[in-house]
């Protein structure tokens, strides 16, 4: 027996180029109410002549240093070896998203390119087993989790563990951290629970004030810890006009059905009922025409947030990132509402605040 | 010295990872520290894990293994002493 001891990940210099995001599968094996992805189907699996067209058509103009998978659950992609395989051959570096349910049986497909790995993304939303057991709504999965986490640790494989901080965890920030620190994974990334109607339906959401409440801590755990700490996708933001990755085109999203969208969070957003986000459809499209679109939308939001701006200030949902465009794409129209409601903002005129108590 | 009844339990907190189909991990999940366990460890967890006693242990090593039952004792032994310094079997338990 071999007691080992939890070494750190060095870093290691990558080369540069954009990452493209593929979600391979909108099917997922769990049902968790905090889910930013629409639950129910119809089910489509990316076809991997996709994902060829799409790394064939970009290398051609700019390098893709890295390939993320995500979903649903993108391991349950029935060829999701081969999409793996398929990217190694571009010389791109691959990392992915998973619930950790099914992960050995995951590893041993595609461990023959584990070289190629930048790291795996193992979603756990409590750093105690019933927090994250409840939230997931799967007993059992905080272990299975942790058997990924083992299984990564033994072939040296880097883990960032992903935390949707929820009403329900959001005590658990600091505990996170130092779980993830003496698992000895390398990152840990945190982001906010979207809201989503069925999210806030369950109360997860928590409200401008307590997001922000919520990204101080993560900053005090950043200047505490060595490990790299995110606070991934939404935040807030004093910027007017600040940009995503997926703004700045450092980023491509290509949802399930093969399109480019604008946003990695919006795509195929729960109760979204408009396809507003949607640049184009790849099957058709070239990538370079969808990139001219991309362009444009994002010329555009910019010119409508400008023109916004001078008529009246940002509303509380409008200094988010995510949720900022969440209102602008009218993704779930009556979310609008709510996110500007009393019992949702933090801030609340107080005669705006004594009209809604009578 | 083991008692041929007696029954070792796995610590509630850990969690069994077969690596390949030799080797294993266990992590333990209130002290955060892994252990690989070799081929015969791996065997031997998998069956504390199905509550064999100790000469169910032994005669499983014996079934699996070209040991005699004069080596597979002294193994065994060795193995569940640094099972109990690290604290990765519960207290022993006797069959009634």
């Amino acid at each position: 027996m071999d007691r080992r001891t939890i070494p750190r990940e060095p870093g290691t210099p990558t080369p540069s180029g954009v990452k493209l995001i593929f979600e391979l599968t909108n099917r997922c094996n769990f049902s968790c109410v905090h889910c930013i992805r629409e639950e129910d189907g119809p089910y489509h699996d990316l076809p991997v002549a996709i994902v060829n067209k799409v790394l064939t058509e970009m290398q051609a103009y700019q390098p893709v240093r890295l390939v993320a998978f995500t979903g649903g659950e993108p391991t349950l992609h029935p060829q999701f070896a081969d999409v793996v395989e398929l990217v190694t051959t571009y010389g791109s570096r691959v990392t992915f998203v998973t619930n950790g349910w099914n992960f050995p049986q995951t590893f041993a497909k595609i461990q023959g390119w584990k070289s190629a790995l930048e790291s795996i993304s193992l979603s756990l939303d409590g750093a105690s087993e019933v927090t994250h057991d409840t939230l997931r709504r799967q007993p059992g999965s905080f272990r299975r989790l942790m058997q990924a986490v083992s299984l990564c640790h033994m072939h040296g494989v880097p883990v960032q563990l992903n935390m949707v901080v929820t009403r329900a965890n959001r005590d658990e920030l600091e505990a996170m951290a130092i779980l993830a620190g003496r698992l000895g994974c390398a990152a840990l990334g945190y982001g906010h629970c979207q809201p989503t109607p069925d999210a806030l339906a369950a109360n997860l959401v928590l409200n401008g004030r307590e997001r922000r409440e919520v990204e101080m801590e993560i900053a005090a755990l950043q200047q505490l810890l060595t490990m790299p700490i995110v606070l991934a996708g939404d935040h807030s933001t004093a910027s007017r006009f600040a940009q995503c990755p997926q703004l700045q085109m450092q980023e491509f999203n290509i949802d399930y059905r093969g399109n480019l969208t604008a946003c990695c969070t919006l795509s195929n957003y729960r109760g979204g009922t408009s396809d507003t986000d949607v640049l184009a459809d790849l099957h058709s499209v070239s990538f370079v025409e969808a990139h001219r679109r991309l362009i444009a939308k994002i010329a555009q939001l910019n010119l409508e947030k400008l023109e916004r701006l001078v008529s009246c200030a940002p509303t509380e949902a409008e200094q988010f990132l995510c949720t900022h465009c969440l209102v602008h794409y009218q993704k779930v129209p009556q979310l609008v509402q709510i996110l500007e409601s009393p019992s949702h903002r933090s801030v609340v005129p107080i005669e705006e605040a004594s009209h809604a108590r009578a | 010295m083991l008692a041929p009844e007696t029954v070792l339990h796995p610590h509630p907190s850990l969690v069994f990872t077969r690596l390949d189909d030799t080797e294993s991990v266990l992590l333990h999940l209130d002290t955060k520290r892994y252990y690989t366990l070799n081929e015969t460890g791996t065997r031997i967890w998998e069956l504390l894990q199905q509550g064999r006693s100790a000469q169910a242990i032994i005669q499983g090593l014996l079934d699996n293994y070209a040991v005699t039952d004069e080596e597979a004792m002294p193994l065994l032994l060795a193995f569940v002493d640094e099972l109990q310094q690290e604290g990765l079997v519960q207290p022993t338990a006797h069959r009634g």
